[in-house]
């Protein structure tokens, strides 16, 4: 399978009047043609600032910084410039994000912002745009899509706002579809709604996708991909079975235990991971999470870890892979050097 | 613990609210926002309210708190109706009954320090002064997992997980016996949320509170609750103990709704999913009939004319469903 997008060492800070904030520090992931990669963390992790530094829509006071390469189809995307840029974006990747409420234009209808979405990027007339707009809003289950696309968007429910944005992202036949947290303001049974759609869609039309989100239960329903970052850096990745049955880091093992599960009878007390993220201004020098972790050495708040292989697709960052660290049940030794 | 007697019990509770009103004429559109609640809880039981944004599940919690005065029914609490009292004579009840919010950002005044937050209502309630009220509220913080130090700063210091506990240290202050929780934990980060959730439980054992934990997030609900409402469009549609909920839920809605929550596993059965179709529907002057027939499966002709009846069907599992008995072949 070919890899769509190879981000390597990207690091995005921001400068601003109280100093720089390191909100990306040095990840690096890949994503083949018709993945769905999965980003989970907590607010301030900076998988947001990820998707947004692949989208190009990184301002000031906000860098990329130099030593950071995003290979998106063979084209250095780092390298491009704002037009290039902006030519590529809409047409290639696209994005939704997650408040459906606010990233629609409340002064313009439904028509209107999804037209111009398809002119901007094709050669249609207005006509064309229309039928297509209208054929995007049917493909995502929007009944009657002739008479509510005249429509303006708070005439539209939470759930379908979000599918006409996921029509829009759509229109051009992007090869890569960022979602970033599409699902966190919507109702469940609507959120179930989208996610199927998701599915479905990347079924139909193998667009590769990249979701973020905070909840391992959305990424169980629809990734076979994760990535797991906390501090601004990638804890863990691997297939979506190794991440559920076989968590490595002890952060994504402190992240399972902390979620009730509905399945089980038994009242089970939760397992919190003590302590709370840490401030991106003055990261920690080592690992981003050896303040809170119930494993932390002497080395994890000296050096960050690297990510060592434990198979051929799941890495983990945690310096306990490590030969020379104490055999800890749980965690698998790494012979040599063999991290990358 | 079923046959002693419920700290509270509110019955028939509905709150209706005027929309689209204009100083010069009184609207004629009603927003059932809660429509006919009946529902008890046993003293130190935890009780969820769940159900999607604008079911009023958390109108509810406001109402038993007489932030919002009830359109019709009645909050019965250790016996004595507390639906229709005098701002005067409410103030005991206030003591007893506190509330924890969901926004930490919100809901704590960002011009008052902690000391002035939390000791707002030992003030207010006259129970404590000098240096005996300050004593209480360094305990209170210690009791949540902050410091003495703490107590001088003001909220904008302290991360989205220490406010709540500020929050839940203000509502502990003047002892109350019930604490209605609105979606304590939905604004945290996951690995906060344990936290705080354990606290709770803890409290709870300590104190001997009784929570109303008013929730969407469904598996927490289920971890924290003993018994557990369902709430659709203003209406209980399913009550029953948390175990008996999901492990056999009557209601087509409940069905669908425990069958939308996203499992952390990725072999869980996807396909056995129940997708509802559509939105949930407007509370503004509402049809007679079930609330939920215009998205569920087995509806039938009388399910949009009559409206179900709230009744028992199992013992102590309460379901609003013309056909309750025959779609789970009971």
């Amino acid at each position: 399978m070919k890899t769509l997008l190879k981000v390597e060492n990207l690091k995005t800070s921001f400068y601003t009047h109280l100093g720089e904030v390191q909100a990306v520090r040095g990840i690096s992931f890949e994503l083949n043609e018709g993945d769905i990669l999965g980003i989970v963390g907590e607010s301030g992790s900076g998988k947001s600032v990820t998707s947004l530094s692949v989208m190009g829509l990184i301002d000031e006071p906000g860098v990329i910084k130099e030593e950071s390469s995003i290979v998106f189809d063979d084209i250095e995307l780092t390298e491009l410039n704002k037009r290039e840029m902006s030519n590529l974006r809409g047409n290639e990747i696209a994005m939704i994000f997650q408040d459906p409420m606010t990233s629609l234009n409340p002064v313009y209808s439904i028509k209107n912002q999804m037209t111009e979405v398809i002119r901007k990027h094709t050669n249609m007339t207005k006509s064309e745009a229309l039928e297509r707009a209208i054929e995007l809003l049917h493909m995502v289950g929007i009944p009657e899509p002739e008479i509510r696309i005249k429509g303006f968007p708070h005439q539209f429910s939470g759930g379908m706002r979000q599918r006409a944005l996921i029509a829009t992202a759509l229109s051009c036949n992007p090869k890569l579809l960022i979602a970033d947290e599409p699902t966190t303001a919507l109702d469940v049974t609507i959120q179930a709604q989208i996610l199927d759609l998701m599915r479905d869609l990347q079924n139909k039309l193998n667009t590769s996708i990249i979701l973020i989100t905070h909840d391992l239960g959305v990424i169980a329903e629809v990734c076979n991909k994760v990535v797991v970052m906390y501090g601004g850096m990638i804890m863990e990745k691997g297939t979506i079975e190794e991440i559920f049955y076989k968590p490595q880091h002890p952060y994504t093992k402190g992240l399972h235990k902390s979620i009730p599960k509905v399945n089980l009878n038994q009242k089970e007390r939760l397992v919190p991971i003590e302590g709370s993220p840490p401030d991106l201004m003055a990261p920690p020098s080592g690992c981003p999470f050896s303040p809170r972790c119930p494993h932390a050495m002497k080395i994890c708040i000296e050096k960050a870890s690297p990510l060592f292989n434990i198979s051929e697709s799941q890495r983990s960052s945690c310096w306990l892979h490590d030969q020379n660290s104490p055999q800890v049940e749980g965690f698998v030794k790494v012979k040599g050097d063999k991290y990358e | 613990m079923s046959n002693q007697k419920p700290l509270i019990e509110v019955k028939n509770l509905k709150k209706h609210f005027y929309v689209g009103r204009s100083l010069w004429k009184k609207s004629k559109n009603v927003l059932t926002a809660v429509d006919g609640l009946n529902f008890y809880i046993n003293r130190g039981e935890t009780f969820g309210l769940v159900g999607e944004s604008g079911c009023g599940k958390s109108t509810t919690g406001r109402t038993i708190v007489r932030l919002y005065d009830p359109t019709d029914g009645e909050i019965i609490y250790d016996g004595v109706d507390i639906a229709r009292l005098s701002a005067k004579e409410m103030m005991t009840y206030r003591k007893k009954i506190q509330m924890i919010f969901q926004d930490p950002y919100a809901s704590l005044n960002g011009r008052m320090t902690v000391t002035d937050i939390i000791g707002e209502g030992i003030d207010t309630h006259k129970i404590l002064t000098g240096d005996a009220r300050q004593k209480r509220i360094y305990e209170l913080l210690e009791r949540v997992g902050l410091k003495r130090e703490h107590a001088s700063r003001y909220p904008h210091e302290f991360s989205g997980g220490q406010r709540q506990r500020i929050g839940i240290a203000r509502a502990l202050a003047i002892e109350p016996e019930l604490i209605i929780c609105d979606e304590p934990i939905s604004a945290l980060d996951v690995s906060i949320q344990a936290q705080v959730v354990n606290m709770l439980e803890d409290l709870q054992d300590e104190m001997g509170l009784t929570y109303l934990f008013i929730a969407h997030d469904l598996s927490m609900v289920k971890h924290i609750s003993d018994r557990i409402g369902v709430m659709y469009l203003g209406k209980m549609m399913e009550l029953a103990t948390s175990d008996e909920l999901y492990n056999n839920p009557l209601h087509p809605y409940t069905q669908a709704l425990l069958s939308s929550i996203p499992v952390p596993d990725p072999n869980a059965a996807k396909d056995k999913r129940i997708i509802l179709e559509g939105d949930v529907g407007s509370p503004i002057n509402p049809t007679p009939g079930c609330r939920f027939a215009s998205r569920c499966r087995y509806c039938q002709d009388n399910c949009k004319t009559e409206t179900p009846k709230f009744r028992e069907i199992l013992k102590g599992h309460f379901v609003a469903c013309h056909y309750a008995e025959k779609i789970n072949n009971l």
